[in-house]
């Protein structure tokens, strides 16, 4: 995991420090009859495909919570009776940041679409 | 490189459950009997159109074009031969050319439809040339302003009915940060991906649109149209010169043509004299003041809306997004502009801005972007015009 994400000097560091120890002590409670290469073969086939599982979702979780978000800055508490002062104004939305990895384009006119059903927001302008 | 898409016609009456936005109008000519589908990318700007069109599941570009976006009706009583074909009807630059003999109809003012005929007309010719053949689908995603109100797009949907087999509209800025961006260079590592962290200015005749462009679809708070742009410049400048000349009968063709090959912002160059016929006579006027002051009438609109979407970017990208503020549309090529807008955010504060315009290309960024769009977009994302 330390690799995939480009982090070399501290993947180095733990597979010489506690990986090796841990290596060593199993050798010798397994007494020979684990495949010790196809184990960590088979965990490095596992990180991948996380990794690669995680770039993919990532971005569609995203915009999911960004539509989440929205949909929950648009409810407001029921008023009990008639306000004797000017409401106030509603707090602008918090500026987002650029995404981390730019969806496909289909995605972001998913984004479009979704925006588009729903009612407006108020403008703080 | 624009990516080749996967697109397959299907039936008119197949509408997806999950179109949004489906208006109720019947194609003349169901798609079940077309041939092809033709994918095009529309910049309908209030001035300048631009078509881009190539067939589905080919990357190649077999229509680019650029049109005058107005319509001309031959006047009655044209003797034949006049007119090249004898037409009753004239569009772009034929229409221009025949401007003595036409009633020439803008169907766009600011962005929108304002003369539906003229439109459906309009349109009609620019599907001619996505398709001469008239048998393959069209599918076309078309261009419209940051915030378009609703009435505005149905407008267009309702121009568009009979004529595209299948439309999405979507945002110019938008169109033209896809439209910019080299997708050669993706993944590059000095290489800033406009659609990942940008802000665009599109200057176009009837609006300028500024767009944050940050790797999602931009909402409402992210847009700002502004009513303001080429057209208004020309007519201040029309009143400024009859203000200062007013007998110096210059037609707002004229006067648009003077703004483009004299056009600036920034502090007023005089003199400035340039050479017109009036009257069959050569007259030189000094328009030095004339043209600073509508040019920078337009700096005036654009700054504050320019900081405000500044100032809507998180501060983790602000600093990128000032390296990346990209001037789009026509009034990039009012001189100076980049370099005023970039000095005027220096003087402000603001940390290291780079304001660049986006190059001789700039008409055609926004279809550019649009036909990007219309390779990728998904089947349930076409909405159907209906009759």
């Amino acid at each position: 995991m330390l690799r995939v994400t480009g982090r070399d000097d501290e993947a180095n560091a733990l597979e010489h420090g506690e990986l090796a120890v841990a290596l060593s002590t199993a050798r010798i409670d397994a007494d020979g009859e684990v495949d010790e290469a196809a184990l960590l073969a088979q965990e490095s086939d596992r990180v991948a495909t996380a990794s690669v599982l995680a770039d993919l979702v990532a971005p569609l979780l995203a915009e999911r919570l960004r539509a989440e978000i929205a949909s929950l800055a648009l409810r407001t508490p029921n008023a009990a009776a008639a306000p004797t002062a000017a409401p106030d104004p509603p707090p602008p939305s918090p500026p987002r940041g650029p995404a981390e990895a730019v969806p496909a384009i289909a995605d972001l006119i998913d984004g479009m679409l979704t925006q588009q059903k729903k009612p407006p927001a108020p403008r703080t302008r | 490189m624009i990516p080749a898409s996967t697109e397959k016609p299907v039936p008119a009456a197949a509408i997806p459950a999950n179109a949004p936005n489906v208006t109720v109008s019947k194609p003349t000519t169901g798609p079940a009997s077309k041939t092809k589908t033709v994918l095009a990318g529309f910049d309908f700007g209030t001035n300048k159109s631009c078509i881009l069109a190539g067939s589905a599941g080919h990357s190649d570009i077999t229509v680019s074009k650029v049109v005058p976006t107005v319509v001309g009706y031959v006047k009655d009583g044209i003797v034949d031969g006049i007119v090249a074909g004898n037409r009753s009807i004239l569009f772009g630059e034929d229409a221009l050319q025949n401007v003595l003999h036409v009633r020439l109809i803008a169907p766009m003012e600011h962005g929108v439809v304002v003369n539906h005929d003229a439109a459906r007309d309009f349109l009609k010719h620019i599907r001619a040339l996505a398709d001469p053949s008239s048998t393959a689908e069209i599918r076309a995603v078309i261009g419209v302003p940051a915030n378009a109100t609703e009435p505005a797009r149905e407008d267009m949907r309702r121009c568009a009915f009979g004529i595209f087999d299948r439309i999405l509209l979507i945002p110019e800025p938008f169109l033209a940060a896809l439209g910019y961006r080299d997708d050669s260079r993706l993944g590059q590592p000095h290489y800033i991906d406009p659609v990942v962290n940008s802000l665009f200015i599109d200057i176009g005749g009837g609006t300028s649109d500024l767009c944050l462009v940050q790797g999602y679809f931009p909402g409402p708070d992210d847009q700002i149209s502004i009513p303001f742009a080429g057209d208004a410049i020309d007519q201040l400048l029309q009143e400024d010169l009859n203000r200062m000349y007013p007998n110096n009968g210059l037609s707002h063709l004229k006067v648009r043509e003077l703004k483009e090959t004299h056009g600036y912002v920034g502090p007023s160059r005089k003199p400035l004299d340039v050479k017109v016929i009036i009257g069959g006579k050569a007259h030189t006027l000094e328009l030095g003041d004339v043209l600073a002051r509508a040019g920078n009438a337009l700096i005036d609109k654009i700054y504050p809306a320019l900081t405000a979407l500044i100032q809507r970017a998180s501060s983790d990208s602000v600093v990128t997004l000032l390296q990346n503020i990209i001037i789009t549309g026509g009034g990039s090529q009012i001189k100076g502009i980049d370099t005023l807008l970039q000095k005027k955010l220096t003087d402000d504060g603001f940390e290291a801005p780079r304001v660049r315009v986006a190059g001789q290309d700039y008409k055609r960024y926004v279809a550019l972007g649009a036909l990007k769009a219309a390779r990728a977009a998904r089947e349930n994302q076409w909405q159907v015009l209906l009759g």
